[in-house]
């Protein structure tokens, strides 16, 4: 499993995991407000990827949640640093 | 249901009772007489002391279905209220009706009673846990919110009956006077507690600290109060007083309370002014701030209206402040100067803003600082609700300030992680716009159109000013259009104005 | 002349820090991917600063990127992917001219890939080594101010740095080499974020050594500094009546500028100039 962000506030922390079929799981205090925005952005972001991926969200703007949708899927496609 | 004067649909019956919709601030003329209370005559004897709660629950004969009054002084300490209400359900009594001028989340022990019979309705502030249990649906019937001097003008004018007040008392003396400035558990004034004392059937002081005759000073007076109750601890000290409150220290928010501060500067400053003070991280920075403007400028105020911190007594006792009236302490310090100075002076709240009175406190106020959880382009106030539609805060003294203060000025961040404070339309009216001047941000502040004036003295100011609508744009564009709150047509509770009118209402929110 | 009194270090891994950066008119804002960030949080630092410099309104602050320094695995990768979205690249331990021509590659190599207009960097001086070649450094075109460390110089140096003797030494040092060049020279840190009149003596100092600007690491700093770096109603009065003089040369076909009788040199037109400027804003 890799991760990116923090479970700071502001912040999001965004999981991603092997897994035989694509899931997205969306923990947010803000999901009545926002819940609907953040899984639009996560299907978008990660689009094509077959995997388990969690976001617990911590009040995050959506370029940071983009931000780190981001270095989660580079880093599970395996870059590195 | 009618539309109000803030464009709410309301209902004009709330749990069999009639009310009228909210016409605008004094609007709506008052009619009737003053309500009374039960003349009662003491007993022959010098003591009325009765050793236990239950005991004076039966010495007073409540009934179900009664109504139960308590005071908020001791905050987020308060052991008096879960004392009295437990021994309430352990006693078997149903359907009451309890009359607080506050709960906090130490009285989330309610909660259960909601649910299991013995509460039937709340009528007061319910910040945290009470509320958001309340928002699912947990009470039987509607609850009603009042602000401070709201709830002080439905006692006087009979629309709640008080059956027995319980009152929390830091200091008691066998024979019922009463003060707030004594005691393991001092919390400063009684003044919330003040009406209930004169308009209960019948009053109950519980104490934990018992002096011997004549309590001095008294806020509350023996012929008021028929029983006095000694229990252990009536709260914790950690809970009732702040300790020592912080200025913030947070860029953005010292940033806000800077702007604040020039408005109130440019608009508001001048020899013999008043202005009201609080407790809030933003309203202690800029009460410290208009301090060092007064000391360089040498201008001295006529009065602070309070929300008493040691921020206030130090101007007082510095002479930058002629007199501190005081509604609430909030530390040590405030206890301390309220029992010592002359000049400190405690006010029943009925004086405080209750327009249905022949004048109040706030309406002598020049400048008054507040927060709120939302504000809307019509410069309408939410204090109660949060933005997912959840009730989780009391009026407070909200809008008698908003209405009296001859400037208003609602300091908030444009947006809280995410969730935009600056909206098209608030979740919740408590205050409308016609009585909010100037909303202050941290990326700069929106003016009233109808306050020319304002816009006048703001002229040459280096504070960015913004159309309401341009800073909601901006809200919107760094956030994102926030979806509405979900909720049921099942009304939970109603927000009424100072004036007895329904503001607004709350509705239950599904899980 | 672009004003550089106060630049705001931000950690570069924070989005709650980043997303107000803007806010508080600082001179510049340096979103920091090196010392403020664990090497374990490189990677989502690096991403969350490229993202920030698209979305976040930093109001009138310059956007800078502090990168982690070429002897780290971390530099090429900062570089390739916020070097398009800021304006200053903060070079950390810049030891001497080839650091900056390595540098200046790797950007020349990024401009092109993207068709960008030239970046500039401002390169901190934190070795000994590196304050030996000042001048050379100084000299880079990219380079447009100078900038140095004390806490790693004086380690450098062996001496702790709460009671080194020498660093008003080096201030002297890094405001020659930047302004021979005619470079801007800006002073380090001050690290007290509660003690404001500290701060006041502290700007003021590095004004009177011929700094532009200090670094600060919180928002409440910049607006002492501001204070700090204003020149007083007199400085102001004379500087107006020289620029005043000189524009009066000027019209007239005059040589010389001459004010009250005295002789008046180009160097303290340029003085002028600046002490205008600094009083200009704000």
């Amino acid at each position: 499993m890799i991760s990116a962000g923090t479970t700071e506030k502001g912040d999001v922390l965004v999981k991603i995991e092997n897994s035989e079929k694509r899931e997205i799981i969306v923990n947010s205090k803000l999901e009545r407000l926002y819940g609907k925005a953040i899984r639009a952005t996560v299907e978008e972001m990660t689009e094509g990827i077959d995997a388990k991926i969690t976001v617990e969200d911590f009040g995050a703007l959506d370029w940071v949640l983009r931000a780190r949708l981001e270095a989660a899927i580079r880093k599970y496609g395996g870059e590195k640093e | 249901m009618p539309i109000n004067a803030v464009g709410r649909e309301v209902p004009s019956e709330i749990n069999g009772q009639k009310f009228k919709p909210f016409a605008g601030d004094m609007k709506t003329p008052p009619e009737g007489r003053r309500a009374g209370s039960l003349i009662r005559m003491a007993p022959r004897g010098r003591s009325k002391i009765v050793n236990s709660i239950e005991e004076v629950i039966k010495k007073v004969g409540l009934e179900d279905g009664m109504t139960v009054s308590f005071h908020h002084h001791l905050r987020n300490g308060d052991y008096v209220v879960n004392m009295v209400m437990k021994t309430i359900e352990k006693m078997g009594f149903k359907d009451i009706r309890v009359f607080p001028t506050a709960l906090f989340p130490i009285h989330e022990p309610l909660v259960p009673m909601l649910k299991n019979g013995v509460i039937r309705r709340i009528e007061g502030s319910m910040n945290g846990p009470v509320g958001e249990a309340t928002s699912y649906g947990a009470m039987r019937e509607t609850a009603v919110l009042r602000s401070h001097s709201g709830r002080v003008r439905a006692v006087e004018s009979g629309e709640v009956h008080i059956d027995v007040a319980f009152i929390a008392a830091p200091t008691a003396d066998p024979y019922g006077n009463l003060n707030g400035v004594d005691g393991p558990s001092a919390c400063g004034p009684l003044a919330y507690a003040m009406v209930d004392a004169y308009h209960a059937d019948h009053v109950v002081a519980i104490t934990d600290h018992i002096v011997p005759y004549p309590a001095h000073p008294i806020s509350i007076y023996q012929h008021n109060v028929d029983y006095v109750v000694p229990v252990e601890k009536i709260g914790d000290p950690q809970g009732i007083m702040s300790g020592t409150l912080r200025i913030t220290t947070s860029p953005s928010r010292l940033r806000i309370a800077r702007y604040a501060l020039e408005v109130i500067e440019r608009v508001a400053l001048k020899p013999g002014f008043s202005f009201q003070a609080g407790a809030g991280g933003i309203s202690l920075a800029v009460t410290k701030f208009l301090g060092d403007v007064m000391r360089k400028k040498g201008i001295k105020a006529s009065f602070i209206n309070g929300g008493v911190t040691k921020y206030v007594v130090d101007m007082l006792h510095e002479g930058l402040v002629d007199v501190v009236l005081d509604g609430q302490a909030f530390d040590l310090d405030a206890v301390k100067s309220l029992k010592e100075d002359p000049n400190h002076i405690e006010t029943p709240l009925a004086m405080y803003g209750n327009p249905y009175s022949s004048g109040t406190i706030t309406s002598m106020l020049d400048a008054g600082v507040l927060g709120a959880t939302e504000v809307d382009i019509d410069f309408n106030v939410n204090v109660n609700t949060h933005s997912d539609g959840l009730l989780l805060h009391g009026i407070g003294g909200h809008q008698e300030v908003a209405a009296g203060s001859a400037l208003t000025i609602i300091t908030v961040p444009l947006y809280r992680y995410r969730v935009p404070v600056i909206r098209e339309r608030v979740t919740t009216v408590t205050t409308p716009g016609e009585v909010v001047d100037v909303v202050v941000t941290e990326r700069g502040i929106a003016i009233n159109p109808k306050r020319d004036d304002i816009i006048e003295a703001m002229r040459g100011s280096k504070v960015p000013i913004w159309d309401i609508q341009d800073l909601q744009k901006k809200a919107y564009q760094i956030c994102g259009k926030p979806e509405e709150p979900k909720t049921t047509d099942e009304i939970i509770a109603a927000i009424l104005w100072r004036d007895g009118t329904i503001i607004d209402v709350v509705y239950k929110v599904k899980k | 002349m672009k004003l550089r009194r106060t630049r705001l270090y931000i950690p570069g891994n924070n989005p709650h820090l980043v997303e107000n950066a803007g806010l508080y008119n600082a001179d510049a804002v340096i979103l920091d991917l090196e010392d403020s960030v664990p090497i374990t949080q490189k990677f989502d630092a690096r991403i969350l600063v490229k993202y920030s410099l698209q979305n976040v309104d930093f109001g009138r602050s310059e956007k800078w990127v502090r990168i982690n320094g070429v002897d780290t695995p971390y530099w090429k990768k900062d570089l390739e992917e916020i070097l398009p979205y800021c304006d200053v690249i903060n070079l950390p331990k810049t030891e001497s001219y080839d650091t900056l021509k390595l540098v200046d590659e790797e950007m020349s190599r990024i401009e092109k890939e993207h068709d960008l207009q030239p970046r500039k960097i401002v390169p901190i001086i934190e070795t000994v080594a590196g304050l030996i070649n000042a001048r050379e450094i100084a000299s880079h075109p990219r380079v447009i101010a100078l900038a140095w460390g004390g806490e790693d110089l004086t380690a450098d140096l062996g001496i702790p740095r709460k009671k080194a003797l020498i660093l008003d030494n080096v201030r002297a040092e890094i405001v020659f080499a930047a302004k021979a060049y005619k470079k801007q020279a800006l002073d380090t840190v001050f690290s007290n974020v509660r003690d404001m009149d500290a701060l006041f003596e502290y700007a003021q100092h590095a004004r009177y050594m011929g700094f532009d600007g200090i670094g600060v690491i919180h928002p409440n700093q910049i607006e002492v500094v501001h204070r700090a770096f204003k020149p007083t109603d007199e400085e102001i009065e004379d500087a107006k009546r020289i620029i005043e003089a000189a524009r009066e040369a000027e019209r007239e076909g005059k040589a010389v500028i001459s004010l009250n009788g005295r002789m008046i040199d180009p160097p303290v037109v340029e003085r002028a100039r600046k002490i205008l400027a600094f009083a200009e804003v704000e």
